[in-house]
């Protein structure tokens, strides 16, 4: 018995030799950090690729590699005929779609990055005013590495501040709702710099419009649990105008549906703040000072968000998820669920009622 | 060397607590990764209550195996067979029951590696995988009941941990997906919850483990226990499931649990599937042990044979079985085949047997 | 028997004598005084000389000039211990021992005089299990000596021992102890049996004898704990473990011992509970770097190079850029390196010992980093890997983790995560499978025991170490009355 057992784990030792994995050595890889997608004339499709190679004689730790095929995945197959080492996706951090790309549909593109097992979900996902390969293969004189540059960037404007995350599985989960679109962060070089400033809205997979990081503070509150930010708002107390900045601490959100017949939603956001900056001498200290820079806040704030419900429904688009709980009114008053066309032809003139409540818990560090 | 001759008869017997971690090790497997398709399927967002149902059902035929098992004193399902049948039947129906276990030792295994070759190692050899696990395999079951126990014990602790790192995909939840609530009747319902039966069986390991459980009397607390446990990680999986993947995602997700674990991040390590992967090789083993033991209980019982040979046959048997589910159509086929087996034999055999045994056999058998 | 009789001659005896040690060392001193004449026979290495001198021979010299026979002098000699015998095998025996053999011509029967002086060390610092706090005293090699610090230590008249003979030929004196009521009688049986079943040709120490009766040979891991410090087997003893001495060993063994056990220092309990618990943390989390941290950073950039973070990133492909050999080569022999150092470190004399740590961790470091041998990540990662393995208390438990760590990076090469798991859960069949004197290896974690774990993983104040650990299975399980196990009495 012993014996057969020895020989059993002599035989299990020489299998697991031979039957070993299929090796993807650091060195042997191309690692892709981010990539492009262009389109060029009769539906072809430029790829571009940031990847690190370790190669003890090249000077430059990244190396960018374009080329064009008809479909993603011929593109990774250009790419590896082009580079001496394996390009592998594991590792990729941004992908950046053209505008033009874009406004006919990235879902095949889309998905094929969440379908490969070796691409992560979190990956962010923008698109480029203008080409994507301009913005990759450009040589900025503050990075060398436009990759990570980039994710770094994306990352601290959806942490910090006004930008909206889209990462891989948040832009599947939107695109896959009905009664819901994506958004994605709009990035543009401008000679050296790279400007994060405007918000790419879609319609399902498609690019219908796009909106400023200002509006955008006001589309996060709407869309997620949102408690950062900060915002500059012109008020006008007492006939004077002025500026003040608030810093955002945490809000509530309550979106109702009022009718269903004719689509008319409730907006309540309850929003807590404090008041970072105050260009005008106003004592906050006293109480009914305060309330009344409450009320011009409150004011500025419900105008913007109407604004901007307007701006969305001009685009037809529906970042905030209406759709979806239109949709769930209906099944619980027993109608069919809704598929994503008819959901979007049902609230297209629906109407807001937005109230907004702003509460100002402190007034800086200055009374 | 012979010395250890007293406490060799302690090894023939589990303490009665750990009869819980052993029904909830053998319950939860390799179904967890990705039940839940086929239960959304059915009744879309209120899955979460056809695994409720599931989970009540096997409360109550846990409660009818129990009866079973009351009626005689110290007996495992092939000796009750024997007495309640006589020989001839008997070995006929433990055949059958040898069968069912051996094939959903194999669902498991096969389940497991093909998750390591989607994910993996697309091109290292299934057969190689298997043996490395198989011979994994013998050298726990070959330890007796009680390692069977620990490594229950131990794989119960991981699927506990890992359900802790379900609060990332948790985080972006939209309860929306959750809306209209109870919108399904309850013949659909139930239809969901037999879907789910694949998942959720694993609990009739009491009837062979009975006999080698000191303190019987407390048994039936611990089973219930170990089933709540199991009905309590589904129904947490599958609503944190429900809230991060919109509908039409999900149905096309072979593992939706593993696809939530790819947002997991930690400075030091980011794609936590990976690990997750790994780390289920655990999870999974304690069903494959377990059910290979019963498997040899069962072989060493109707044909006479030494245990071990019984178990070195069994895994050769499951060996060349598993080498002939090559393609996911098969594994796919294999697991309908014995998930609707597995609802009859499990849900519905134990109470025919019990009405048998209370209307031919008079008072409790006493052997 | 009736062969080895002692003849009643002198002269014969001491032809007998002679015959059977065939040492030309074995003296004899005859003497006569009145009618007897007397025949002393020794070892002259092994006895103590100044009382032969001075104490015996006077004595001896002195006595009446009448006939006398040996019944009449044992009561009267000037030694310790006396033995009568007839059997000159007994005779060579004892003589090996540090006896004195006294015979008087014309009686067919000899006494033995224990005045042994064998030549041992004294007393000294623990070298292997070095602690900073609590008593430093260890063991020596000489059996008396150490049963010596044990009473000492517990001067009590629970302290139970057995002596035990093995070793066809080096006839090796063990020694097996244990608290009476204390003990569970089943354990003590247990070891007293697999001792006295032993039928070896010789036996010299303690570190052979644990292997001849512990469950498993064939596993990697030690199963009974060796320590050289007395108050370890004294705090050992008192949770009612069996304690086994070999003659010629500072090393005791102790039973039963669990997988923890291992992974604690008698310290701990001489330390503030807070503190200690750390130290065993750190210890647990110093296994799992030790086994599995190389085999890691092999598996991440052999196969899963998705996993490592961004920021990791660009240092790792920077340090590995030079690097020839593929990560399963380079970590396995920089593990290589590391081994070779230790045991170059354990042969070389000691002063020697330490320069070579020099050559070996700067030398050989710097320079493999400087050649493009290996990434300095990786360095750091194997000495890290070695390092955490030192934390370890059992110099045994240690190299086992040392040694285990190779096929884990073996796995970890050729199959990545699922190589790792593979290793690992092996290892956790294995250590379920593992008793220790029939009682569960991973005791407080399976099967579980709350009583046990509170001193296992941390350590709780001794105010809720009421009880003895269930590991023990002792008969008297109270620790502290039982009101003082709940709350501490206020003062």
């Amino acid at each position: 018995m012993k014996r057969t057992r020895l020989l059993a784990y002599y035989l299990l030792v020489a299998a697991l030799l031979h039957g070993c994995g299929e090796e993807q050595v650091l060195e042997k890889l191309g690692l892709a950090v981010a990539v492009g997608y262009d389109q060029i004339g009769d539906g072809r499709l430029l790829g571009t690729t940031v990847f690190y190679q370790i190669d003890p004689e090249a000077r430059q730790l990244v190396t960018v590699i374009a080329g064009t095929a008809n479909t993603s995945k011929g593109l990774k197959i250009t790419h590896n005929r082009e580079s001496s080492k394996k390009i592998v996706g594991g590792q990729i951090r941004v992908a950046v779609y053209q505008d033009e790309l874009a406004r006919k549909g990235i879902l095949p593109l889309v998905e094929n990055l969440s379908r490969d097992a070796s691409i992560g979900s979190n990956v962010y996902l923008t698109v480029a005013k203008g080409r994507a390969s301009d913005i990759l293969t450009h040589r900025y004189p503050e990075t060398s590495n436009i990759g990570i540059y980039l994710y770094q960037a994306i990352r601290q404007n959806v942490n910090g501040e006004n930008m909206i995350s889209s990462k891989l599985h948040e832009f599947m989960k939107d695109y896959y709702a009905v009664g819901k679109d994506p958004v994605m962060p709009y990035i543009e070089r401008v000679k050296n710099e790279l400007h994060i400033d405007k918000i790419a809205l879609f319609r399902d997979e498609r690019l219908a419009g796009e909106i400023s990081t200002r509006e955008g503070f006001f589309l996060k509150i709407l869309r997620e649990r949102y408690n950062k930010g900060e915002l500059e708002i012109n008020l006008t107390v007492d006939n004077q105008r002025f500026f003040t900045v608030i810093e955002h601490i945490s809000s509530k959100k309550q979106i109702k549906l009022l009718d269903l017949d004719k689509p008319r939603f409730s907006v309540k956001v309850k929003m807590t703040a404090q008041i970072q900056e105050m260009a005008e001498q106003i004592d906050l200290s006293k109480p009914e000072e305060l309330h009344k820079v409450q009320k011009a806040i409150q004011l500025a704030v419900k105008k913007e968000t109407e604004g901007l419900l307007e701006k969305l429904r001009k685009h037809q688009v529906d970042p905030v998820g209406f759709g979806e709980i239109y949709n769930i009114a209906r099944q619980k008053s027993g109608k069919k669920k809704l598929n994503r066309d008819e959901c979007r032809e049902a609230i297209k003139r629906t109407q807001f009622d937005v109230d907004v409540q702003v509460k100002i818990l402190r007034t800086g560090v200055i009374g | 060397m012979g010395m250890s001759t007293i406490s060799r008869h302690s090894h023939m017997f589990i303490s009665v607590s750990l009869a819980m971690f052993i029904v909830h090790g053998n319950q939860v497997g390799i179904g967890i990764a990705g039940v839940q398709r086929f239960i959304y399927d059915r009744v879309q967002q209120d899955a979460w209550i056809a695994v409720i149902i599931a989970g009540l059902m096997t409360h109550v035929a846990a409660w009818v195996m129990l009866k079973i098992l009351r009626k005689y004193k110290n007996l495992d399902l092939y000796d009750i067979h024997q007495m309640v049948f006589g020989k001839w039947p008997a070995k006929v129906l433990n055949l059958i029951f040898i069968i069912y276990i051996m094939g959903s030792a194999l669902t498991i295994l096969r389940g497991y590696i093909e998750i390591i070759q989607s994910w993996m190692f697309p091109e290292v050899p299934s057969w190689l995988l298997n043996a490395s696990l198989l011979c994994l395999a013998i050298y726990g079951v070959t330890g007796g009941i009680r390692v069977l126990a620990g490594i229950s014990f131990f794989s119960v602790g991981l699927t506990i941990c890992q359900l802790l790192l379900m609060i990332y995909p948790a985080q972006y939840a939209d309860f929306n997906l959750l809306q209209p609530v109870f919108h399904h009747d309850l013949v659909e319902l139930l239809d969901g919850a037999r879907k789910m039966s694949f998942s959720i069986i694993g609990f009739e390991i009491i009837l062979f483990i009975y006999p080698f459980v000191k303190e019987k009397q407390l048994l039936s607390r611990y089973v219930h226990g170990g089933l709540l446990m199991t009905t309590l990680l589904y129904v947490v999986v599958m609503l944190v499931t429900l809230l991060y993947f919109q509908g039409e995602q999900l149905k096309h997700l072979i593992w939706a649990t593993l696809m939530m674990m790819k947002i997991v991040e930690f400075p030091f390590l980011e794609r936590f599937e990976f690990v997750s992967i790994s780390l289920w090789m655990l999870i999974m083993l304690d069903n494959l042990l377990l059910n290979l033991w019963v498997a040899m209980r069962g072989v060493h019982h109707i044909g006479g044979f030494k245990e071990r040979k019984a178990l070195i046959g069994i895994v050769i048997v499951m060996f060349f079985a598993s080498n002939f589910l090559e393609t996911r159509q098969s594994i796919n086929w294999i697991t309908d085949v014995f998930g609707a087996v597995g609802f009859y034999i499990i849900f519905v055999y134990p109470l025919v047997l019990y009405i048998v045994i209370l209307l031919f056999r008079k008072g409790t058998v006493q052997t | 028997m009736t062969t080895n009789l002692i003849p009643d001659s002198i002269k014969e005896t001491q032809e007998t004598l002679w015959q059977q040690l065939r040492n030309p060392r074995l003296s004899f001193r005859s003497l006569s005084c009145g009618n007897n004449s007397l025949l002393l026979a020794y070892l002259p290495y092994l006895i103590d000389m100044v009382t032969l001198q001075q104490v015996l021979l006077p004595f001896l010299e002195r006595l009446p000039d009448e006939k006398i026979t040996p019944d009449a002098l044992v009561g009267s000699l000037p030694v310790a211990r006396v033995r009568k015998t007839t059997d000159y095998r007994q005779v060579t025996d004892y003589l090996v021992r540090g006896w004195i053999y006294l015979q008087i011509e014309g009686v067919d029967s000899g006494l033995l005089l224990f005045v042994a002086n064998i030549p041992s060390r004294s007393l000294g610092e623990a070298q292997v299990e070095v602690q900073i706090f609590g008593p430093q005293v260890s063991f020596t090699e000489a059996l008396e000596t150490n049963l010596g610090i044990l009473q000492s230590y517990l001067p009590t008249d629970m302290l139970s021992n057995v002596s035990i003979t093995i070793g066809r030929r080096s006839r090796t004196n063990v020694e097996v102890c244990y608290m009476e009521e204390l003990a569970d009688p089943e354990n003590v049986q247990t070891v007293v049996q697999r001792v006295r079943e032993l039928d070896v040709d010789g036996l010299i120490d303690s570190g052979k004898l644990v292997q001849l009766i512990d469950d498993n040979t064939f596993s990697i891991f030690p199963q009974l704990i060796m320590t050289e410090r007395p108050d370890y087997v004294s705090e050992a003893l008192l949770e009612g473990k069996v304690i086994v001495f070999v003659e010629g060993s500072p090393f005791a063994i102790m039973g039963p011992s669990t997988f923890v056990d291992f992974f604690k220092s008698n310290e701990d309990l001489y330390i503030r509970w807070q503190m200690a618990s750390f130290i065993r943390l750190l210890r647990f989390l110093a296994l799992f770097v030790s086994l599995f941290f190389t085999a890691i950073y092999v598996a991440a950039l052999t196969f899963h190079y998705e996993m490592i973070p961004s920021a990791l990133l660009v240092s790792l492909v920077k340090s590995r850029s030079k690097v020839p050999f593929p990560p399963l080569f380079e970590a396995l022999l920089l593990e290589m390196i590391i081994e070779f150092l230790r045991e170059a470190g354990a042969r070389l004399p000691f002063k020697v010992g330490q320069t070579m740590g020099i050559v070996g961790g700067i030398v050989i470091g710097q320079a493999a980093v400087a050649a493009g041998f290996t990434s300095n990540i990786l360095i750091m990662i194997v000495a890290l890997s070695a390092l955490a393995s030192f934390t370890f208390p059992s110099y045994m438990m240690s190299t086992a983790v040392r040694i285990l760590r190779f096929p884990i990076i073996l796995l970890a090469g050729i199959w990545g995560g699922f190589g790792i798991m593979l290793g690992a859960s092996f290892l956790l069949i294995h250590i379920l499978r593992q008793s220790s004197l029939g009682r569960p290896f991973f005791l407080p974690f399976f099967p579980f025991r709350l009583r046990d774990f509170k001193n296992s993983l941390i350590r709780v104040p001794f105010y809720n170490l009421g009880k003895r650990p269930a590991l023990t299975r002792s008969p008297d399980n109270a620790r502290l009355p039982d009101e003082a196990g709940k709350k501490r009495p206020i003062q």
